[in-house]
């Protein structure tokens, strides 16, 4: 069961074909990181992936352990203190500054790509594993966003963030899950076209502060061999996830494993800091399609939906709902669910759509144009959410991992001395509630300045009703903020 | 239109395919020995910190009738703070609460030592329900009763208003009145929660001008 590195199959966003001029345009006065020796010689280190997935495959072991063998209190327990209030609360930090950089170090595709490659770091001609290709009607989003939105069920219905032992399970899952797929097909199929939160980083990533693209596109358009893509000896493997740096305009795929840093003869890949929204604002439209759209319209609901079932009144109306409809309290929940993490944002979001097709008057601007460009236009108000609904998570509740770390398995350790410590956080909830307040307005601003630039792109110089149609997108995004504004003012229950 | 409605019904289409694949899930993952609902008031309404809290817990079946003979355990924790039941709390008191002449009532007493959440679980059987509660400091009590501005939540907090729950694992159900409303009434209006509803509202109306300004500008010197 041995398959051999084969050039890659053109993908939607891996073209090679380079229609790019000479000197990528607003590249100048960005920071490039690369350009400092140490950093580079970091990047172009074999280990340098092992070396960060390593101690997060450890954690998650001690999480399978604590899950299975520990504690069953979920405060009390690592597994459910470090998966949750620490890695799922700070994570979503990481897309903001750097895009998608726990995909360098995730443990969950490190095994199963250790086992791939037949290697921990070194390269090797051949793969274990069949190598097929990804079917190319699921080469879209829908799997991870089904996925994604299957887990957040999940975690609603059994109670997952305060079970130990349903986490240790999740882990195991996506372990398994991660290590058949990635020994059926090639590559980081897995990453790319079904991890659960693979989907939701990729979008996020649009908005990161950082990005890696190539330093001239004409030098990758003039090179024919493309080790990016295919590799390049014991030097690197070609990009895992297809991504063919010479074309790459935005971060949704990139996952930041620095093999094309390691593999370029040509010394032409960069890591820049840029401004934040960049993708957003700049996307190119040939290569978007509905899968991305949906899933952007999907993470504008699903924060708002996430911090509605923690509000006081939230029980009320589901007891009020079980009344009238007779209906199971899981059936219920889960019309909720599917309205309000689904059918509410599409359907607002189409409407939106339609008003703006309608006012735009322009023949070539279509409703699939306009869906499909300005739903990324709501991402910064869905991802400053999340960030808003994390932060009291992170900052007000993380000290309760310290205590825990002395006792991962709550079984009377004092590993630490820390063990029996009675800590409270050091940011006052007010603090915290205004600094989501802050996040919403800083999220609301992104998307006011997207939905401009979408405007100007897709409306041109001649739309002279520019204002009339960009006017329903405000609106909704206005409505969206407000209504985040006053979930997050509402008195919280103790539930995530 | 017709494209519109395509959108539409593609947007329809996927809901509804999500919804087929919870289908399986949601049959096999029934409530597994009977649906037990329990309902939990305390007396006082607002639990006084050292000071004994009576607490009336209401077992009822899937039938709504009312459940005799149970063994009901009640323990509090302290909520240090919150995420789904994983509180890293301090253990509180326990007790059996013992059954009351009333069919289907059960009668236990705490004492809730400091001011703060609490967090009552009621674990009957193989059912469970966990209820908050938000106890005062002495002096905040009797502050309570007499400020005018409290005076609707405590009304509405009356033990004829004791608030049913039904039993579903191990999250919060249900709570009681936790004093939030009573503290937002007293603090006045959220002149932050006001003012970032206004900065929305200003941002939108005031981000378009300037940047249709700064893009004409733009647009004018690459043409230049």
């Amino acid at each position: 069961m041995a398959s051999t590195l084969t050039p890659p199959t053109p993908t939607r966003t891996s073209q090679p074909s380079c229609s790019a001029e000479a000197t990528n345009a607003g590249d100048r006065g960005k920071w490039n990181l690369l350009r400092f020796g140490p950093v580079k010689r970091l990047a172009q280190w074999r280990g340098l992936q092992f070396t960060l997935q390593l101690p997060n495959v450890l954690v998650y072991l001690l999480v399978i352990l604590t899950g299975f063998y520990g504690t069953q209190q979920g405060g009390e327990n690592f597994a459910t203190v470090l998966t949750w209030i620490i890695w799922w609360s700070a994570i979503v930090f990481t897309f903001v500054f750097f895009g998608r950089l726990w995909c360098l170090m995730c443990p969950f595709s490190a095994v199963a790509e250790w086992l791939q490659r037949v290697s921990l770091w070194s390269v090797k001609a051949e793969t274990f594993g069949l190598g097929l290709k990804w079917p190319h009607k699921l080469r879209n989003l829908y799997p991870a966003t089904g996925l994604f939105l299957l887990l957040t069920w999940v975690d609603h219905q059994f109670g997952l963030v305060g079970s130990p032992l349903y986490t240790a399970y999740l882990v195991l899952v996506m372990l398994a899950l991660a290590t058949v797929v990635m020994l059926l097909f090639e590559r980081r199929t897995f990453c790319r076209y079904i991890c659960p939160i693979g989907g939701l980083i990729g979008i996020y990533s649009l908005f990161a502060g950082a990005e890696l693209r190539v330093a001239n596109r004409a030098v990758c358009k003039a090179h024919r061999e493309k080790n990016c893509l295919v590799g390049n000896g014991t030097k690197g493997y070609g990009c895992p996830v297809r991504e063919y740096p010479g074309n790459m305009d935005n971060n949704a795929f990139c996952t930041l494993c620095t093999e094309c840093i390691k593999t370029c003869p040509k010394d032409n890949i960069t890591f820049r800091f840029r401004p934040f929204a960049r993708d957003l604002a700049n996307l190119t439209e040939k290569r978007l399609g509905l899968d991305m759209s949906i899933l952007a319209v999907v993470l504008l609901g699903l924060p708002t939906f996430q911090t509605m079932v923690m509000i006081e009144p939230w029980e009320g109306w589901m007891d009020w709902l079980r009344q009238i409809t007779g209906l199971p309290q899981m059936a219920v929940f889960s019309s909720a669910f599917l309205v309000g993490t689904l059918l509410a944002p599409l359907g607002l979001f189409s409407a939106g759509t339609a008003a703006t097709t309608a006012l735009s008057r322009e023949r070539d601007v279509t409703f699939r144009r306009v869906f499909i460009n300005f739903a990324f236009a709501f991402v910064p108000i869905g991802l400053l959410m999340h960030l808003a609904h994390n932060v009291k998570h992170l900052f007000g509740e993380s000290y309760v991992a310290v205590p825990v770390l002395s006792d991962p398995f709550g079984w009377g350790w004092n590993l630490f001395g820390t063990a029996g410590l009675e800590l409270s956080s050091p940011f006052t909830t007010d603090l915290l509630t205004k600094a989501q307040y802050a996040l919403i307005l800083l999220g609301h601003g992104f998307a006011v300045y997207v939905s401009y630039r979408i405007g100007r792109r897709l409306f041109g110089e001649k739309a002279d009703r520019f204002g009339f149609a960009l006017a329903p997108m405000l609106v909704l995004t206005v409505a969206w903020s407000v209504f985040n504004l006053w979930v997050l003012n509402m008195p919280l229950m103790d539930r995530h | 239109m017709i494209k519109a409605a395509k959108y539409l019904g593609g947007s329809v289409l996927l809901a509804a395919l999500m919804t087929t694949s919870l289908v399986p899930l949601r049959a096999s993952a029934g409530p597994s020995g009977g649906h037990v609902t329990i309902t939990l008031t305390t007396m006082p309404d607002r639990p006084v910190a050292a000071e004994d809290t009576r607490v009336t817990i209401v077992l009822k079946d899937e039938r709504q009738q009312p459940l005799g003979n149970a063994s009901v355990l009640v323990r509090a924790d302290m909520i240090m703070s919150g995420m789904a039941g994983m509180q890293h709390g301090s253990a509180g008191p326990t007790a059996t609460a013992k059954p009351s002449e009333k069919p289907g009532e059960y009668l236990a007493t705490l004492r809730l030592t400091d001011p703060g959440d609490w967090r009552i679980s009621v674990t009957t059987g193989h059912s469970s329900g966990e209820f908050k509660v938000t106890v005062l400091p002495p002096t905040l009590e009797s502050s309570a009763a007499t400020s005018p501005s409290t005076a609707p939540t405590s009304q509405r907090s009356g033990a004829d208003e004791g608030r049913a729950a039904t039993a579903d694992g191990t999250r919060v159900i249900k709570g009681h009145d936790d004093g939030h409303g009573a503290a937002k009434e007293a603090a006045g209006p959220n002149y932050y929660f006001v003012g970032s509803i206004l900065g929305v509202v200003v941002i939108t109306i005031g981000m378009v001008p300037i940047l249709r300004r700064r893009g004409s500008r733009a647009e004018r010197a690459e043409a230049a």
